[in-house]
């Protein structure tokens, strides 16, 4: 049973990465401009390995611009905010030990929208006391601060006697994101016309801002706060336990919980300033990954991780090409994949809710 | 060793809303020692142990376990010595019987050996009768397994050579459990206290207290009623005092066995 069990395991991380990778190789080839297989590997070779300049023969300039400056940054963006997503959606589900949690529904995507809205139009003033940051910075961190208030707020509404209620939590979100709807909807209405201009960019999402300093930054709110949440892999276990059986067993749950809290946001955060909001991925993800190798958060953190990566890449290809030339944002497609899920798991787990708790 | 105070309640009070649910407690659990608590619904019982286990904070008054009061605790250290079955679970999440009888050793991570480990959990749920589900699903299980499971994480989380030190909180052990069940784990309870285990525990069941412990304590109206020896405290009159029926006690093999009736039947 054990050693079945390590086998479905390996099997699902080797056949992630075998898919990941396939994934990534139609991300280069396809788009608008029609690139071989050879050209991009050329390409690549000379720019990352050769580090040289100069046009070859196979190729010419702006099919090095397109993989390089085009697709390359948005395959990197796609890999990030989907493995951020993955994460946060598996240790969301943890705090609420609920998993029927999305960052998405419960408000705290939309609370990361109004901290981004705000950074967009009071950006006069805030750079005006704070010089040294530049916009790109300023929109991330007012993001990361609006999920991390709408988490709070959602997760002190629905706490009854430790626990978190299934119905409180989902009316609270309602709330929250009707809240944040009509508190974005005031800016759009207030704000001015070059305002308006990049606030219906931000809005409609999708991985095509992606350009090489996004990434970075990126890299940076991602990658570290998903090295974190992985070394917290044995607290959150125990935590499923519930409060009062993981505090027996010495762990600090109010450290813990604050941890979630933070890391989560900052990763929500990041991934809607730059890419919008996208549902249903952090929903999906850590339930699949359950289903498939179990609830231990040493793997269903990298597993969420790798396959949050999967669907988002997945979701880019399809609204790239199912309309092409023209493009569908890429919340369309999580959410048509996302929301019969949704639906699916609803049917499934009727019975359980029926027990109220 | 012997006598040696391993709780130490004294003037504990719990208030909420003005209303009082645990009234001016004080109490010496010595170590080695097996108390039940016991008392009518809403005396207080739960409260007192959540007290006790650092969930609910005192409003006034004082919780010394191992000499250590209870603002002072450090939720990392008491976990290698206290351990505590709160009294409902609700752990929703598929894991497997093993994984959460492993998850009692976590105050022992990076101290214990991951075979010795291994090798106690293995005993515990050997002991727990639940070897067929070493693999399984914890939600796939009944309610008498689900508890099972839970007893054998608390008890790994205690297990050890030295228990002299250390305490085993119980709130309503035997819910659940089948009549078989019950009987094993109080004869297992049993035994490791003879080894020196303390345990302290919220029992329903009179006769249960009055037949597997050594102390009583007897809560009413979230007041100490009486706290001693089980053969001195469990007298016709207090428990008819108690809880508000008439009583028999009836001498089985010098153990004292109980049988209620509704108050008023036996003038009638």
């Amino acid at each position: 049973m054990i050693k079945n069990k390590l086998y479905t395991k390996n099997a699902f991380f080797i056949l992630s990465i075998i898919t990941l990778c396939f994934l990534i190789l139609l991300s280069f080839i396809i788009g608008p401009v029609t690139i071989s297989l050879k050209q991009i590997f050329q390409i690549l070779l000379d720019k990352m390995i050769l580090n040289s300049n100069e046009s070859s023969i196979v190729y010419n300039q702006i099919h090095e611009t397109v993989i390089f400056n085009i697709r390359l940054p948005r395959i990197f963006l796609a890999l990030l905010v989907g493995m951020g997503l993955g994460t946060s959606g598996a240790i969301l589900q943890g705090l609420f030990r609920n998993f029927l949690v999305d960052p998405g529904f419960i408000g705290v995507s939309s609370g990361a929208a109004v901290g981004a809205m705000i950074s967009i139009m009071f950006l006069n003033i805030i750079s005006y006391y704070i010089p040294f940051l530049s916009i790109i910075y300023i929109l991330p961190l007012l993001a990361m601060v609006g999920s991390f208030f709408a988490t709070v707020l959602i997760y002190k509404i629905s706490k009854i006697d430790n626990r978190t209620n299934i119905m409180v939590m989902l009316l609270s979100g309602i709330a929250i994101n009707a809240l944040a709807g009509s508190i974005i909807g005031l800016f759009v209405s207030m704000s001015s016309d070059a305002e308006l201009r990049s606030f219906t960019f931000w809005t409609l999402g999708g991985l095509d801002n992606a350009d090489w300093d996004i990434v970075f930054i990126t890299s940076i709110f991602i990658i570290l706060p998903l090295i974190a949440v992985y070394f917290m892999k044995k607290q959150l276990d125990i935590f499923m336990l519930g409060d009062a059986e993981a505090n027996h067993l010495g762990i600090d749950i109010e450290m813990l919980k604050k941890k979630i809290i933070l890391f989560s946001s900052i990763i929500v955060g990041i991934s809607v300033s730059f890419c919008g909001m996208i549902g249903f991925i952090g929903l999906v993800t850590p339930h699949l990954v359950r289903l498939f190798i179990g609830p231990k958060h040493s793997t269903l953190l990298p597993g969420s991780a790798l396959l949050g990566a999967i669907l988002l890449l997945t979701s880019d290809l399809i609204s790239k090409t199912i309309i092409a030339p023209a493009q569908l944002p890429i919340g369309v497609v999580t959410s048509a994949i996302g929301a019969p899920f949704f639906i699916w798991l609803i049917i499934s787990q009727k019975r359980r809710f029926s027990y109220a708790e | 060793m012997l006598n040696k105070s391993i709780v130490s309640v004294d003037s504990l009070c719990y208030t909420i809303n003005n209303k009082s649910l645990v009234d001016k407690i004080s109490f010496n659990i010595e170590s080695g020692d097996m108390v039940s608590i016991v008392g009518p619904n809403g005396s207080g019982k739960s409260t007192l142990v959540k007290l006790i286990s650092g969930e609910l904070n005192p409003s006034s008054g004082n919780i010394f376990i191992n000499n250590i009061a209870n603002f002072k605790w450090n939720v990392k250290e008491l976990s290698k010595y206290r351990s505590v079955l709160p009294q409902s679970n609700s752990l929703s999440f598929p894991f497997s019987v093993l994984d959460i009888v492993k998850m009692g050793r976590y105050p022992y991570r990076g101290i214990e050996e991951n075979n010795i480990t291994e090798k106690i959990c293995k005993d515990i749920i050997n002991i727990f009768d639940l070897n067929n589900f070493i693999n399984q699903n914890y939600m796939t299980l009944s309610g008498g397994e689900k508890q099972r499971v839970q007893l054998a994480r608390v008890l790994a989380q205690i297990w050890s050579e030295q228990n002299h030190e250390k305490l085993l909180i119980l709130d309503e052990p035997t819910s659940y459990l089948d009549i078989s069940h019950q009987y094993a784990l109080f004869d297992l309870l049993k035994t490791i206290n003879g080894k020196g285990l303390t345990i302290l525990m919220v029992l329903h069941d009179l006769n249960h207290a009055l037949m597997y412990s050594n102390k009583l304590i007897m809560l009413k109206s979230s007041k100490l009623m009486s706290y001693g020896k089980t053969a001195d405290v469990a007298t016709k009159s207090r428990l008819e005092d108690i809880f508000n029926v008439s009583v028999d006690i009836i001498k089985n093999n010098d153990r004292p066995f109980v049988v209620f009736s509704k108050k008023g039947a036996n003038n009638g």
